[in-house]
């Protein structure tokens, strides 16, 4: 060291030469008043805690936690004060309701526990609207939301519900005598009480009006069956006897029919000479179009003039070669075909006009759905009446039109100038923050109700819990504000009252007014012996055979529509619903937000798919990073003078060439679940209620965006063993070896069946069940409605956007999408790439790497498969998880210890790690972290804790209470009484559950069918899960 | 209280006296019967309603003066049929169905004439000394109680010191022995010094045994410790304070009252249900102060009926009124059998379906018994058992399985053969619940 040099321990040493010293002599920089202690005797005798004292005091305090520690807690039983006859602590009682919440409507049962929701599941005894979406199902879980509105507020101050009344009526009675509307905007509401209820209201105030506006509008649906059908409802269609459907563009297995298609389109694919055959022609790759034998993908425009050229060739008039082929397929198959058309008013018409010239026998023409009543001509006349001040009052039920309507900014505008606004949204939305009067209604669980939604059925909805909030049903509100006698208001008291029974001259509640409206208006038509009859089953049928006009039509002007649309070089877009997300309605639900999309299988977000040629054009790629997580390049978009930046692109196999998609129902502004995901709000493009849109121009922005898609994979690369696949005509004529081979194990002797060699004991299963599952790829359309039934039943937690990103998705069952290639190991060893060395020739995975431009999906859904000789035991270091009698593998929790070693050594990928605590952990912000969120689980199932291994477990605890009824009832199980959350909530009926060890069952004819196959056989895990191969009518046209 | 009941024997004196006195008069008023007889009647037919003591208003009047203040006649029409009496318009009978809220009495058509006069003759005629005499000898009882116990442990104590003074005696003398037999001082010194104990001479002799002795010692503080953490959360005997000091020995144990009755989801459920409070108002209606003979040691009448009001405070009851007030406070009971979230455990599955087998196993006579033990001893309810993993395994490994049951001959028809062919075919095995898959994992976890 250079003595010469100085050294100082910061700058204002350098600076003040005496600190040095100062420093030096000081131990600390600070004075401690240790000889203020020292020095006074009485000071120092004055502190009673002395440092023995204080040592004492932390062993006493160490040792007393310690010992508190090995005493468990006090826990409080608090039992009912009354008990209620119907509760029994332990078993779930089923309630049948109807599940409407502006978008979907279902008959549904509700499975109750000690009084509250836990679950919804199908009835099946209603003869219509009787499958379960996902959405449907996940409805359940914002009952338990705990942004709800608690309580009726005014200006955003909570009030009573009298001061509400008080000054809604007051101002409703001024909007009367100034001679101007009130207005009620509401979704399509096919309530036959609540029209009559608002009848009664327009009584008092006749300035009242209903005006339907929905947010994914049906109107131009309505007007084309108006005009050709000559009623304002949706055909309906029965596909029972149908072995042909060519649809342009309507998602028919989504969101395009109120009732859900599937079930019978299901049924029709069932392998036989007759399986329909369904060709789609659309512009995205939707649902639908993923489940077509034959898909053409074609941009928004083509589509439409490909239907008018299908309907000229039908008449012999089209030049269009591809049109004349279908049309033939049409003419082939007469009466047993239908086309199915959306878009625009003209494309419904042309297509009803097809089916009623072929007379297609699916076609009812004496039943009609009534579910939705979307009127936007009403909608624009409300826009134009708010803006020329004829409104003086605004009530929003249901919608949300200033997130869904294209013109919010204006119309948010309009409405704010408003007197008196009213929300009934139960909870905030962008439309009721600038309302002034909040009145929230009840959740649907905990409302009365009815509806009207098919020729020939009513539904009855009824509370299954008491309100969690201070709120109130829509129709109690309505009945409050109406209440005659007060004021001086002209009405007629008697006529008004005529339409309540027993209540005394006295308003009655919505359920009194809703049971004498049924035993007056339906019961007596209805082979049902009371109200409360009805209202076990969840709706009563009545014969209806509603009158047809049979219109002359002129299909001229629907052909000008659908041709007259000029090529552009800009894209087309067409904008679409998301299985999980609908609307936007449920946009809030974390469910819905986690459920993976079936195509793209992304989670929390909203993205542009483009088809790959375009996005090279445009330079834009997805690509996967170090973790395997996708990222991908963003546009800016542009339509008009409507801008919307930084929307990632995901590229889509089969995305028609010059069109793009988008999803609504993003890009909300409220609820912390639809903030957590990222998206866009499509519905800024829903111009004039148009699902296509013209002119748009993307351009590539800086911005990178990071998906959190749980698939990698797009295409099986190579091994189509995994999800089989086989054409019709094969699956007929050849032998099972061909289309369905039998995997086996290579050995130095060659190969040999799976069964005959293997390395565990094998165990006797012939005594006791013996659980199957068998899941048909010919039924499944990938709708992922077992996914919420999991979710459900299992508890299984939601983990956020970010965690799917790093593969930490909890989904015990996921529905793998896969995309065909046209290219085989076999075709690309006869183009001199060998397979042998993979190493040196990655280009031949690329290759199988890559999907078609417009390939095939098949939907394969993977839960754990149960094997007999399962690889995750034999690893498992602490036995955790284990081998059942009853053919599950058994996962017990409390036993595990987290090595992860059986996930590892998983060949399906099917064990979920917890990497968290979900529950009770305020860092995932979904539900299980408040009180109020976690009454929606399960009790019968454990909520996994950090550091636990977690899987399917083939619903052991419904098989188990199946098990337990029979024993106590000293019987045999019935076939159909093995369920399990999948099989249960499959609208398909894809999955099916039972016992092979008895020969009777349905599980074990299936296994026995020559189409049944299991994952992964030649490893020789012998699992208990098993498929059935998918067989499709080949490509022809 | 004392001075009530003197006056209501002394008025049920003067009423036995006027009757006497009036009998002639009242020839055909004279109602002669068995009263033990009459006593029986009256607690099946008539306790529901009426109070079992005669002088307290329940849903029906108190009955200790009816039959002064009606005829025998009356009586008997209103007992056997009260309805038609009121509908012959007889004022008596209407007066009172109004002043009971026009609550109706049940009919009692299947009462004969002497039934219905032995419950009036038991009316009548009270058991009343008797009653008087059972608290006096409890409580007579109960004083001796105590007491006898500190005499024990006076006498215990007593013993003791003797003891120790005859220890303190005997060392002496033994010293003064020593110093009687030794000649010289000097001699009893050494003879001191021979005693005197050499530590490391003697830890050098007996190495070997030292050494064995620590590892002994080592050996039992490692079982300690493994016996120590092996009981963490094991809470046999925990047995906490209630809200409510409720009794299952007086309630299951002296009334017998069955478990199901307030336990009812055990036979249906995974849980066996507290009680609601509406349960514990079906008898507590009538009940609502203690008259039972048992009295727990510290504690006495008074303090059970104390208990009781604390029922209707939780569902509102005013038993001065006899009306709800509709303001309900639920019980906070201490939760003591508490199963760890990870297992299932189903009563029903126990209590119906394995109720033969598990008494039969375990020689209880009611199912119950076999995990929470002696209930119907218990004042204050404690855990019986260990409630481990091992202990439910021990009972599945050996608990047949009833193949009477026709779920199990449909499913486990052959599994007695197949079990004698695993043993060999001499071994008779039983079909236990672990041979039907009773000790795999997931049937308790998930």
């Amino acid at each position: 060291m250079d003595s010469k040099r100085k050294y100082w321990r910061g700058l204002p040493e350098l600076q003040n030469e005496n600190l040095r010293e100062e420093l030096a002599g000081k131990e600390f920089p600070q004075e401690i008043p240790v000889e203020v202690f020292l020095s006074n005797q009485k000071k120092l005798e004055a502190e009673k805690t002395t440092r023995r004292d204080f040592l004492k005091w932390m062993g006493f305090g160490t040792a007393a936690v310690a010992l508190a520690a090995c005493k468990g807690p006090v826990i409080r039983s608090i039992p009912y004060v009354v008990k209620p006859d119907s509760i029994t602590p332990g078993i779930p009682n089923y309630y049948a309701s109807t599940m409407f919440d502006g978008f979907d409507l279902a008959s549904v049962l509700v499975k109750t526990r000690e009084g509250r929701p836990i679950k919804i599941e199908s009835n099946t005894i209603a003869p219509y609207f009787q499958s379960i979406s996902a959405r449907i199902q996940a409805s359940l879980l914002s009952l338990y939301d705990d942004e709800r509105l608690k309580g009726p507020a005014i200006k955003g101050k909570s009030v009573s519900w009298d001061t509400l009344d008080e000054y809604v009526t007051e101002r409703l009675k001024k909007v009367h005598e100034s001679g101007r509307q009130i207005v009620l905007l509401c979704s399509s509401f096919p309530s036959p009480s609540t029209k009559k209820l608002f009848w009664n209201f327009s009584q008092i105030y006749p300035t009242a009006r209903l005006v339907t506006y929905d947010a994914y509008s049906y109107s131009y649906a309505l007007e084309a069956t108006e005009e050709i059908l000559g009623t304002r409802a949706l055909p309906y269609y029965e596909l029972s006897k149908t072995e042909l459907i060519v649809s342009f563009d309507a998602d028919f297995l989504g969101h395009w029919s109120p009732e859900s298609l599937e079930k019978v389109y299901a049924k029709r694919k069932k392998p036989a000479s007759d399986m329909l055959t369904h060709i789609q022609i659309e512009s995205n790759m939707s649902l639908t179009g993923a489940n077509a034998d034959t898909r053409i993908p074609l941009k928004p425009s083509q589509v439409r003039k490909m239907l008018a050229e299908v309907y000229k060739a039908l008449n012999g008039g089209s030049t269009n070669t591809r049109a004349q082929k279908i049309a033939q397929a049409i003419k082939d198959k007469g009466s047993k075909a239908v086309v199915f058309a959306d878009g625009s008013k003209e494309a419904y018409a042309l297509a009803l006009l097809i089916n009623k010239q072929i007379q297609s026998g699916s076609l009812k023409k004496d039943r009609f759905l009534l579910a939705k009543e979307s009127d936007d001509k009403a909608f624009e006349r409300f826009i134009k009446d708010l803006k020329e001040d004829h409104i003086g009052a605004v009530l929003v039920n249901d919608t949300n039109p200033l997130y869904s309507f294209s013109a919010a900014e204006e119309l948010r505008e309009a409405l704010k100038k408003i007197k008196l606004t009213v929300s009934f949204a139960i909870k905030e939305d962008e439309t009721s923050e600038v309302m002034k009067v909040w009145a929230p209604k009840h959740h649907w669980l905990e409302s009365w109700g009815d509806a009207y939604p098919i020729t020939g059925m009513y539904t009855l909805t009824q509370p299954v819990i008491q309100p969690i909030f201070n709120t109130r049903q829509l129709q109690d509100s309505l009945l409050t504000w109406s209440k005659p006698g007060e004021g001086n208001l002209s009405f007629d008291r008697e006529s008004l009252l005529s339409c309540y029974d027993n209540c005394n001259g006295k308003i009655p509640t919505y359920y009194d007014f809703l049971r004498s409206f049924w035993e007056r208006n339906i019961l007596p038509k209805a082979n049902v012996s009371s109200f409360n009859k009805s209202l076990f089953d969840g709706f009563v049928e009545i014969p209806e055979n509603p009158e047809l006009n049979t219109l002359a039509i002129d299909e001229s002007p629907y052909l000008r529509g659908l041709i007259n649309t000029s090529e552009k070089k800009d894209l087309e877009l067409r904008l679409y619903t998301k299985t999980a997300i609908g609307d936007g309605v449920q946009a809030n639900n974390p469910w819905l937000q986690e459920l993976p999309d079936p195509i793209t299988r992304t989670t929390w977000e909203n993205y542009v798919t483009l088809s790959s040629a375009d996005a090279k054009n445009l330079g834009i790629r997805n690509w996967h990073i170090g973790d395997g997580a996708m990222n991908g390049n963003c546009v800016n978009l542009k339509m008009g003078n409507i801008n919307l930046e930084k929307i990632p692109v995901y590229i889509q196999p089969g995305q028609a060439l010059g069109s793009i998609g988008l999803a609504l129902g993003y890009g909300r502004e409220k609820g912390k679940a639809a903030l957590q995901a990222s998206g866009v709000n499509a519905y800024k493009l829903y111009k004039n209620f148009n699902i296509f849109q013209e002119g748009i121009q993307l351009e590539k922005s800086e911005e990178i965006h990071k998906f959190s898609c749980i698939q990698l994979q797009h295409t099986l690369v190579g091994r189509t063993s995994i999800a089989r696949e086989t054409d019709l005509e094969t699956f007929l004529t050849q032998p099972k070896k061909v289309w369905n081979e039998e995997e086996k194990i290579g050995t130095y002797k060659g190969k040999i069946p799976s069964n005959k060699v293997t390395l565990w004991k094998e165990k006797d299963r012939t005594q006791g069940h013996h659980f199957n599952l068998s899941v048909d790829l010919n039924a499944c359309t990938g709708c992922g409605s077992c996914i919420i039934a999991c979710h459900a039943e299992n508890n299984v937690p939601v983990v956020g956007k970010d965690e799917i990103r790093k593969s930490r998705d909890m989904h015990w069952l996921r529905i793998d999408r896969y995309y065909s290639t046209e290219e085989s190991f076999e075709s690309l060893e006869e183009k001199g790439l060998s397979q042998k060395n993979m190493f040196s020739e990655p280009e031949m995975y690329t290759h199988l790497l890559e999907p078609e431009t417009n390939p095939q999906v098949i939907f394969q859904p993977v839960m754990c498969q149960h094997c007999n000789n399962a690889p995750c035991e034999t690893v498992c270091p602490v036995a955790a998880t284990s081998h059942g009698g009853q053919g599950q593998n058994m996962m017990a929790y409390n036993r595990c210890v987290g090595t992860r070693y059986c996930a590892n050594n998983c060949p399906y990928k099917v064990r979920r790690f917890n990497w968290f605590n979900y529950a009770e952990n305020d860092k995932f912000d979904f539900y299980m972290n408040n009180d109020l969120g976690r009454m929606v689980l399960n009790p019968d199932v454990v909520i996994r804790s950090r550091g636990v291994m977690e899987k399917c477990s083939l619903c052991i605890q419904m098989t188990q209470a199946t098990v337990l009824k029979a024993k106590k009832e000293r019987r045999k199980v019935k076939d159909e009484e093995f369920q399990t959350a999948c099989t249960k909530a499959c609208p398909t009926e894809a999955l099916s559950f039972g016992d092979i060890n008895d020969q009777e069952s349905q599980i074990t004819q299936k296994l026995k069918e020559d189409r049944s196959y299991k994952l992964l056989d030649f490893i020789g895990t012998r699992p208990n899960v098993f498929y059935q191969v998918k067989v499709r009518h080949s490509k022809k046209i | 209280m004392k001075d009530s009941r003197k006056e209501i024997h002394l008025l049920i004196a003067l009423g036995v006296f006027f009757s006497i006195a009036f009998q002639t008069l009242r020839a055909q008023n004279k109602i002669k019967g068995n009263a033990e007889n009459g006593a029986s009647l009256y607690k099946t037919n008539c306790t529901a309603c009426h109070a079992t003591d005669l002088t307290k208003k329940l849903i029906g009047p108190a009955l200790s003066r009816v039959t002064e203040k009606r005829s025998r006649d009356w009586l008997h029409k209103w007992i056997k049929n009260n309805k038609a009496l009121r509908e012959s318009g007889d004022k008596d009978a209407l007066a009172i169905y109004e002043e009971y809220g026009k609550v109706e009495m049940n009919l009692f058509p299947q009462l004969s004439e002497t039934d219905i006069d032995d419950i009036l003759s038991f009316i009548k005629n009270p058991p009343g000394p008797k009653e008087e005499k059972t608290p006096s000898e409890t409580n007579g009882k109960n004083l001796q109680d105590p007491s006898s116990g500190t005499y024990t442990k006076l006498i215990l104590i007593g013993f003791a010191v003797l003891s120790v003074i005859l220890l303190l005696i005997l060392i002496r003398i033994y010293t003064l022995i020593r110093v009687l037999n030794a000649k010289t001082f000097d001699e009893y010194k050494a003879s001191k010094k021979k005693i005197s104990i050499n530590i490391p001479e003697i830890l050098e002799k007996y190495r070997t045994l030292g050494y064995s002795l620590i590892g002994a010692l080592f050996l039992l503080s490692l079982f300690g410790l493994w016996d120590f953490l092996m009981n963490i959360d094991v809470n046999k005997g925990y047995q906490p304070n209630q809200p409510i000091y409720f009794s299952h020995k007086i309630h299951a144990g002296i009334n017998k009252i069955d478990c199901q009755y307030c336990h009812s989801s055990a036979k249906y459920g995974k849980v066996s249900g507290i009680p609601s409070a509406n349960v514990c108002m079906n008898c507590h209606l009538i009940i609502n102060e203690y008259k039972g003979d048992y009295i727990e040691e510290g504690k006495d009448k008074a303090f059970y009926t104390s208990e009781i009001q604390k029922i209707y405070k939780s569902i509102g009851w005013d038993p001065n009124t006899r009306t709800y007030s509709g303001k309900n406070e639920p019980i906070r009971w201490t939760r003591i059998h508490n199963m760890p979230d990870f297992v299932y455990f189903n009563h029903s599955q126990h209590v119906i379906l394995g109720e033969d087998a598990i008494k039969k196993s375990k020689n209880v006579d009611v199912v119950c018994k076999a995990c929470h033990g002696e209930v119907q001893e218990m004042d204050k309810i404690k855990i019986a058992n260990d409630f481990t993993m091992g202990w439910c395994v021990s009972c599945h490994r050996t608990i047949e399985v009833d193949m009477n049951n026709k779920y199990y001959t449909e499913y486990f028809n052959e599994l007695h053969e197949k079990l004698k062919k695993q043993h060999g075919s001499k071994a008779n095995p039983k079909i236990t619940v672990d041979a039907v898959g009773g000790i795999e994992c997931a049937k308790c976890h998930y």
